[in-house]
């Protein structure tokens, strides 16, 4: 390794948002052409933004950016393709009305007298598909496509302006097992046809599985780059979060007791399609039951069905009995239900507010005395939280906004959970939270359980699912395919295959 | 008296000394609020020396030009009051936008309430049979009353069918114009005025002279302390942390279950109350005596100046007035004394809001404060 070519070197990378969050502080790295170069951290570490900067997404408030030796100024993604740098991002950039060519083409179309040559721009994707080895259909529309099909298609987008170096933010979050094995068969393709591929990802199997070297940040600065096969996925996960973590909480046998939540044949349609199909189960009270499955098979639907934000179904949900069709939002709370949204900047917080405020806003009741704040108390609860929940911050008074993922999230849980909620709906719970919270998160969750709480996990991380469910439902294509109640005894393999609706006997497993 | 005198006085020891640690060694979050303020009042300074600029070329003496703008308000106690006269319709409507743009409304009812307030204000003052205090508070009540019910168009059309609100309440603006004009020259209209206007207003029933030898109201007073009622309201009431929270994210606010419907209606009708209750009293308090308005006032306009100016905070909208009311002053100042017509008053303002708005102004200076302030921090944990 030590004779291949750097081919991009950053020096001294600063970033700070208008939010006056510091992304990068003087941050680091180095990659050798022809390696698959694993970007590793926890959230908020600042990988994401290291190569929004190299892609030129994001411009650095300081620092310098070296390619194959030379100095370079990335001012836009389009300069950044010309010095032969593709990224893919975790939220796909498609236009889901084109088709795969089309999409592909985008930006570089390939043109006779100024219309676009559909005959030359098939057969180029179809020639760049073979090439790398991609199945797709050029002809068909984007939008009816799957995830996995989706990215194949952002990664030949990439491949087609002949990039040379690849970046992937966190390719994997979607997919699953099977997939992301067929995902590393591709990018071990693209290595050894001379590309070098950068994947942003906190996910320490997949790294020792398929990376090179291993680039690991922490707070926004470099911590060091290792050769993967001399580091243990223990000293990774060590060098991330500073320190030792368990990744496996520890959980005794539970016994359930009365149904709390009873969702019985609910059903919910779009026109002819069926988002939700005669779905029927119950949580009961110290007990955690996790819908399983890939993202798009109706679990959204009944998370929002659940939490009342929509009213449009057929079939009855009840809490201890009640029917909460005809409650509101507040009225469903005050039944004891608390909800943590997958979407937490988008709803789950108020960015602009202070955490205090976040911390009170689902129980004001208990800090507004006619109508008028209770400062010392509302202060009180807030400092509590902080200090329970571990919330990273320098006093209760500071901007949610200003906060990193993982701490966005310990306030969400910290409001949800403070008063012991009977029902607590946890949406991906910790989707993009660094490795320390997630630990945290998981131990609250169970600690809520053996309280009482009936909890309902919606995950798609499977170490997640089997760490904390006492019950496993599989959700594909809007019904529950298998029902799990012995999730020890499945293996993730068989997991998947529910999830892909490759499997689906599973009544009654085991 | 002596022990009250000495809490007072302890009270006010503390305040300086927070105040005077918060200069000194300001945490994140204060260091931003000065920055902000900072901001704006460099912006200001900014806008007037560009206007400076440019009157250089526009006017024959542009140092008298200058001078008037900037020095004559001070020049004698008549144009002190008329200064602290330009702010007490500012202050109104600077603190319905607040309210409203504090929700996330951008409700441009001000403009017609404030027509309309001042309308209903008049006619209840002049026909009603109770004078003094009550009359007077009875007929803002009245102007009040009014304007709830035309404000409740925009605010039930959001709330129930999110119809936007801005359009509506620009439309509906014209509809409480020429309404109030159908029934001023119908039915109130003063046939021994060769104006179009209503009759005199019954000295008892008008705001008395503040400050002899102006022509300043009481009303001042009820401007300031609707000011400092709002900001009360919006930082420290129940319904004012719902207003906000719903104005910084309505999504978050609908699934904390707090009543988004609810807040939406009740800034929207707070805006429409509060700058109606400022045309009452800028017609109580007026020179004319009368209701004699042929066009919309222009104040509901302002008010959203003055609320950019005072980002959103009521507490703050009396100083963000004053400053307006202050170069408006010198503005007519400078079309009596020089050759330059008020009218350009127009342009520091519009200068002063696309700089305060702009994001980028000064943006590099506020990272600096930031990247410092975060790096001494680690440091201290270190």
């Amino acid at each position: 390794m030590a004779m291949a070519n750097v081919i991009i070197k950053m020096q001294d990378i600063c970033k700070i948002y208008d939010n006056g969050i510091v992304a990068n502080d003087n941050a680091f790295i180095e990659i050798l052409e022809g390696e698959i170069h694993a970007l590793a951290g926890e959230n908020g570490a600042g990988k994401s933004t290291l190569m929004k900067i190299l892609y030129g997404f994001e411009q650095p408030t300081s620092g310098k950016i070296y390619i194959r030796g030379k100095e370079v100024k990335i001012q836009s993604p389009f300069v950044a393709n010309s010095l032969g740098i593709g990224m893919v991002h975790q939220n796909f950039q498609l236009i889901n009305e084109l088709t795969v060519a089309e999409n592909i083409v985008l930006g570089k179309e390939i043109s006779r007298f100024g219309l676009l040559d559909r005959k030359k721009t098939r057969e180029f994707v179809e020639k760049l598909a073979k090439e790398f080895g991609m199945e797709v259909n050029p002809d068909e529309k984007v939008g009816n496509l799957s995830i996995v099909q989706k990215q194949k298609v952002e990664i030949l987008k990439v491949l087609a302006k002949e990039a040379k170096i690849i970046i992937l933010d966190e390719p994997t979050a979607v997919l699953t097992p099977q997939e992301t094995q067929e995902l590393f068969v591709q990018l071990k393709l693209l290595r050894d046809k001379g590309h070098t591929v950068i994947i942003i990802t906190h996910r320490l199997n997949e790294i020792k599985q398929i990376c090179d070297r291993i680039t690991i940040m922490r707070n926004g600065r470099y911590v060091g780059v290792y050769n993967v096969s001399d580091v243990s996925e223990e000293e990774i996960s060590r060098l991330m979060v500073g320190r030792k973590i368990v990744r496996q909480v520890e959980k005794k046998k539970t016994f359930p007791l009365d149904p709390v939540l009873l969702v019985r044949g609910v059903s919910k349609h779009v026109g002819e399609k069926k988002l939700l199909d005669d779905v029927s189960f119950s949580v009961r009270r110290r007990e955690i039951v996790c819908i399983c499955g890939v993202e798009g098979n109706g679990q959204r639907e009944l998370v929002r069905i659940i939490t009342g934000f929509d009213k449009d179904y057929l079939g009855e949900v009840e809490i201890e009995g009640i029917d909460i069709r005809p409650k509101n939002i507040r009225q469903i709370r005050d039944l004891g239900e608390s909800h943590i949204p997958e979407d937490r900047i988008g709803f789950g917080v108020d960015s602009l507010g202070s955490i205090a405020e976040n911390l009170i806003s689902t129980s004001l009741d208990e800090v507004f005395k006619n109508g008028f704040i209770d400062k010392k108390k509302t202060l009180k609860i807030a400092e509590e939280c902080i200090q329970k929940y571990q919330i990273k911050c320098k006093h209760s008074l500071q901007k949610v906004g200003m906060l990193s993922g993982g701490n966005v999230q310990k306030v969400v849980i910290a409001r949800e959970t403070k008063n012991p909620p009977k029902l607590l709906v946890a949406d991906q719970p910790t989707r993009g939270v660094d490795v320390g919270a997630i630990e945290f998160i998981h131990r609250k969750l169970v600690e809520l359980r053996d309280e009482g709480s009936a909890i309902l996990l919606i995950s798609s991380d499977l170490s997640e699912v089997f760490s904390l469910s006492d019950r496993i439902l599989v959700f594909y294509n809007g019904s529950i395919v298998a029902n799990i109640t012995e999730p020890e005894k499945l293996s993730e393999e068989e997991l998947g295959l529910y999830m892909l609706g490759l499997k689906k006997d599973g009544e009654i497993h085991a | 008296m002596v022990r009250f005198m000495l809490k007072a006085k302890s009270y006010f020891q503390n305040f300086l000394k927070k105040f005077k640690a918060s200069l000194l060694t300001p945490t994140l979050d204060q260091k931003i609020r000065y920055f902000n303020i900072f901001k704006t009042l460099a912006a200001s300074l900014l806008a007037i020396v560009i206007t400076c600029f440019i009157l250089i070329f526009a006017s024959k003496s542009p140092l008298a030009a200058i001078r008037a703008l900037i020095i004559s308000p001070f020049k004698s106690r008549f144009w002190v009051g008329e200064i602290l006269r330009a702010f007490v319709p500012l202050v109104f409507t600077g603190v319905a936008a607040s309210v409203m743009i504090k929700c996330g409304q951008f409700n441009m009812i001000g403009e017609g309430s404030f027509y309309i307030g001042g309308f209903i204000g008049a006619i209840v003052a002049i026909y009603l049979p109770i004078k003094g205090f009550g009359g007077v508070l009875i007929a803002c009540l009245a102007a009040v009353a009014v304007s709830l019910i035309f404000g409740l168009v925009p605010a039930l059309l959001k709330a129930k069918l999110n119809v936007n609100e801005f359009v509506v309440s620009l439309m509906l603006n014209f509809i409480m114009l020429w309404l109030g004009m159908y029934f001023l020259q119908t039915f109130f209209r003063d046939e021994a005025s060769g104006d179009i206007a209503t009759k005199i207003i019954p000295d008892e029933n008008r705001f008395h002279t503040l400050l002899s030898g102006t022509y300043l109201s009481t009303g001042l007073i009820v401007a300031v302390v609707i000011a400092v009622l709002a900001g009360v309201f919006l930082y420290k009431n129940k319904s004012g942390f719902i207003i906000r929270t719903t104005g910084e994210n309505p999504a978050y606010a609908k699934y904390a279950g707090l009543g988004v419907t609810s807040a939406v209606i009740l800034s929207q009708l707070l805006g429409a109350a509060i700058s109606g209750f400022g045309g009452a009293v800028e017609v109580l308090g007026g020179i004319e005596g009368r209701f004699n308005w042929k066009a919309l006032p222009g104040f509901g306009f302002d008010g959203f100046i003055v609320a950019i100016l005072a980002g959103n905070n009521p507490f703050l909208v009396p100083i963000a007035a004053l400053f307006l009311a202050y170069l408006r002053t010198g503005a007519v100042l400078m079309s009596l004394e020089t050759d330059i017509a008020s009218e350009f008053i127009q342009i520091i303002q519009a200068l002063i809001i696309i700089i305060v708005a702009g994001q980028a102004f000064l943006r590099k200076l506020k990272n600096r404060i930031l990247f410092k302030s975060e790096i001494q921090s680690e440091e201290v944990k270190a």
